[in-house]
């Protein structure tokens, strides 16, 4: 009964990760597809990665999410939203040589500024979160996430410095981050249990 | 650290649920304190002696 029961978990955590990836892979498909489907696709990570988080405080955590919790995914949603409509749309009118002259800082700025609010976010769900489990598992995913982001960074910047990968922007970095530290926090939970 | 949280929940016939929301923290926290995995704040050890009315040595037992 209980082994029967830990299969069922086991495998709806499966479940749960391999949702989260091919959800990434077909946003990021239909994002290719190009005019509004850059914005569907957009959506689609944002929301894919909202489900993750809501399904893992469901299958790892066992418990409803806590006012803390949905606080920070509520602000983390809302600014990621913005900061793919944003970054799309500023993406969209250079590419039709709408950036020129000082609308251009402005136009270049905008998905900056909605990324200041995901880190923001990050920062208050850290002050926010009274349980001291969950901030140590917080501040463990948050270190993981700046190693696995570094890393990556250095990895694919060297081989950019060597000709052998094409140049990657720089303001992919908090992205990889949240996606890092987001997939980090059921595995560190999951050493406690 | 080994501590005897499992056994005085179990004597009270309390879930990890009804012991997290007694101690005001969530259910994950107790789950990883049982597995003595996790180790206490100092405030919360002294919440959980309180609760059971028993001394902090007589449920944590420190291994060194």
């Amino acid at each position: 009964m209980t082994s029967e029961r830990g299969e069922f978990r086991a495998l709806k955590k499966f479940l749960l990760f391999a949702g989260f990836i091919g959800a990434m892979l077909v946003s990021v498909r239909v994002g290719a597809l190009g005019g509004v489907w850059s914005f569907v696709g957009g959506l689609g990570t944002v929301a894919a990665s909202l489900a993750f988080a809501y399904g893992a405080n469901r299958v790892f955590r066992r418990e409803p999410l806590r006012p803390p919790v949905r606080r920070y995914l509520l602000r983390f949603g809302v600014s990621m939203s913005a900061y793919v409509m944003l970054l799309i749309g500023a993406t969209m009118l250079h590419r039709h040589g709408l950036t020129a002259g000082p609308l251009g800082y402005v136009i270049a700025l905008a998905p900056a500024l909605a990324i200041l609010g995901t880190i923001a976010s990050m920062g208050f769900y850290l002050a926010e979160e009274t349980d001291e489990f969950h901030r140590e598992v917080l501040i463990q995913s948050l270190l993981w996430g700046i190693a696995l982001t570094l890393g990556a960074a250095s990895i694919w910047g060297f081989l950019e410095t060597f000709g052998k990968a094409p140049h990657a922007p720089a303001w992919a970095v908090v992205p990889i981050f949240a996606v890092a530290m987001g997939l980090s926090q059921p595995l560190i939970a999951r050493r406690y249990c | 650290m080994k501590n005897r949280l499992k056994v005085l929940r179990a004597e009270r016939d309390w879930s990890q649920a009804d012991l997290a929301e007694r101690l005001e923290v969530s259910r994950q926290t107790i789950n990883a304190l049982e597995t003595g995995k996790y180790d206490p704040s100092l405030p919360l050890a002294f919440k959980i002696a309180r609760l059971f009315c028993l001394p902090i040595e007589t449920i944590f037992q420190d291994e060194a």
